[in-house]
């Protein structure tokens, strides 16, 4: 079994980053050329063959990601992701070491993340705290993968490590709806 | 022996965990359970329904809401495990797999559909505001404040369960799979509030701990039940009533 301490405390500083991270300060605004990269490698990565659209606005958001349409092959697709790493991350740390490893990245992002996304709401005229907790949501479910993603050692071109980076860039992947995938 | 001298609970206000442990056993006691109780059920609670229902949940913003809250029942158990902590309640005391105390009967409900989650959050997280209300002003201010911390969060919680819940009711065939929910969730409920001549109640109340017997809190919470389940169109089955 791989040096528990020293490995694991990576998580540990995962988790003490994020507070670093720009979350939601970038929703909105038209997409970088470097983040339709980061999005079309993470479809790929997932093998969804679906175009990419940039969001707006919250209110467009909202509808996106409640939407009768949405597409849950995209869903499955990171649930059997998550599982396999979870599964790999066990066999690695053991069961108690990587859940206390996983709550300390998953306890820190709760922490941060509503304030982040109810401000930048409310930069855009949007007092609304479900949707502000359904951004935190997401943001913190992003974390979480990405910390999975470290357990298990992935490299960074694994889906949940680029997710990560759109959402730590301030962006929300929002998800697939038909054959198109919303970034926020 | 029980002493049974009602002591003058607008004098006994005990502001700090250290001035706790000075206090008599009856009323240090009656803390401690009810914080043990409520560690283990907020960290039940997210683990048998709040998680599972990210996966019924029927769309990403529904998933995403329904991982936030169960975060925040999470972090209930938290706060009330930490408090035991310094209260020097054992770590192990707290957690549901480790102590022998039961968890409410609730928890033994197994969630099957995105429907029972929804009537779930409408009338158990409601169950769960009478008893943090009850608490609002609490002799021991440790466990008043992390009441009043955790309120808004609660009332949140129950929100949704009346926001999903007024989704569903739009569609003949949502609002009858909903009703059923209702129909089999809320029987289980007025046993959340404990027996009619509850020890422990008595206790808490002679030490200011909490003001209602269990007898007026189960009154008031079919009440509320009802109203809230009237606005969304929808009625509580009768036997509950009767069960109470």
């Amino acid at each position: 079994m791989p040096a528990l301490a020293a490995d694991l405390a990576g998580l540990g500083r995962f988790a003490a980053s994020l507070g670093s991270a720009s979350w939601f300060a970038a929703v909105g605004q038209d997409l970088t050329a470097a983040e339709r990269r980061e999005g079309e490698d993470y479809l790929a990565a997932l093998a969804l063959n679906a175009g990419l659209a940039g969001v707006s606005d919250w209110r467009t958001a909202e509808k996106v990601t409640r939407d009768p349409n949405w597409n849950p092959a995209w869903w499955n697709a990171e649930e059997a992701a998550r599982q396999a790493l979870l599964a790999r991350a066990r066999e690695i740390w053991g069961e108690h070491g990587l859940l206390s490893a996983l709550t300390r990245v998953t306890d820190e992002a709760t922490r941060l993340t509503l304030g982040a996304a109810s401000i930048a709401a409310a930069r855009d005229g949007i007092a609304d705290p479900a949707l502000s907790r359904v951004a935190a949501g997401a943001a913190t479910q992003a974390a979480y993968q990405a910390a999975l993603a470290l357990a298990a050692e992935t490299g960074a071109a694994h889906p949940f490590q680029i997710k990560f980076r759109l959402f730590a860039a301030g962006r929300w992947p929002l998800g697939l709806v038909g054959d198109t995938f919303h970034l926020f | 022996m029980t002493d049974t001298t009602k002591p003058d609970t607008a004098k006994l206000q005990i502001k700090t965990v250290e001035e706790l442990k000075s206090q008599p056993e009856e009323y240090r006691t009656a803390c401690e359970k009810l914080v043990i109780s409520h560690a283990i059920n907020e960290l039940y609670g997210a683990r048998a329904f709040d998680e599972p229902a990210v996966a019924l949940a029927p769309h990403p913003y529904a998933k995403w809401l329904t991982c936030r809250v169960a975060m925040e029942e999470y972090g209930h158990h938290v706060r009330f495990f930490e408090l035991g902590r310094e209260m020097g309640v054992e770590a192990d005391r707290m957690i549901p797999e480790k102590t022998s105390k039961k968890p409410l009967s609730i928890f033994d409900y197994p969630l099957k559909t995105w429907e029972e989650f929804v009537a779930i959050k409408l009338l158990a997280d409601l169950a769960e505001i009478l008893q943090v209300e009850d608490l609002l002003h609490c002799t021991f201010h440790p466990l008043r404040n992390l009441a009043r911390m955790t309120m808004p969060e609660e009332r949140f919680h129950a929100q949704f369960g009346l926001d999903f819940g007024a989704e569903l009711v739009k569609t003949p065939e949502g609002k009858a799979r909903l009703q059923a929910a209702v129909n089999t969730v809320f029987p289980t409920m007025p046993n959340f509030f404990g027996g009619a001549k509850s020890r422990n109640n008595e206790i808490f109340r002679k030490w200011g701990i909490k003001l209602r017997t269990n007898e007026e809190m189960r009154d008031d919470y079919i009440n509320r039940a009802r109203d809230a389940a009237g606005k969304i169109g929808l009625t509580l089955p009768e036997v509950a009533v009767a069960a109470a």
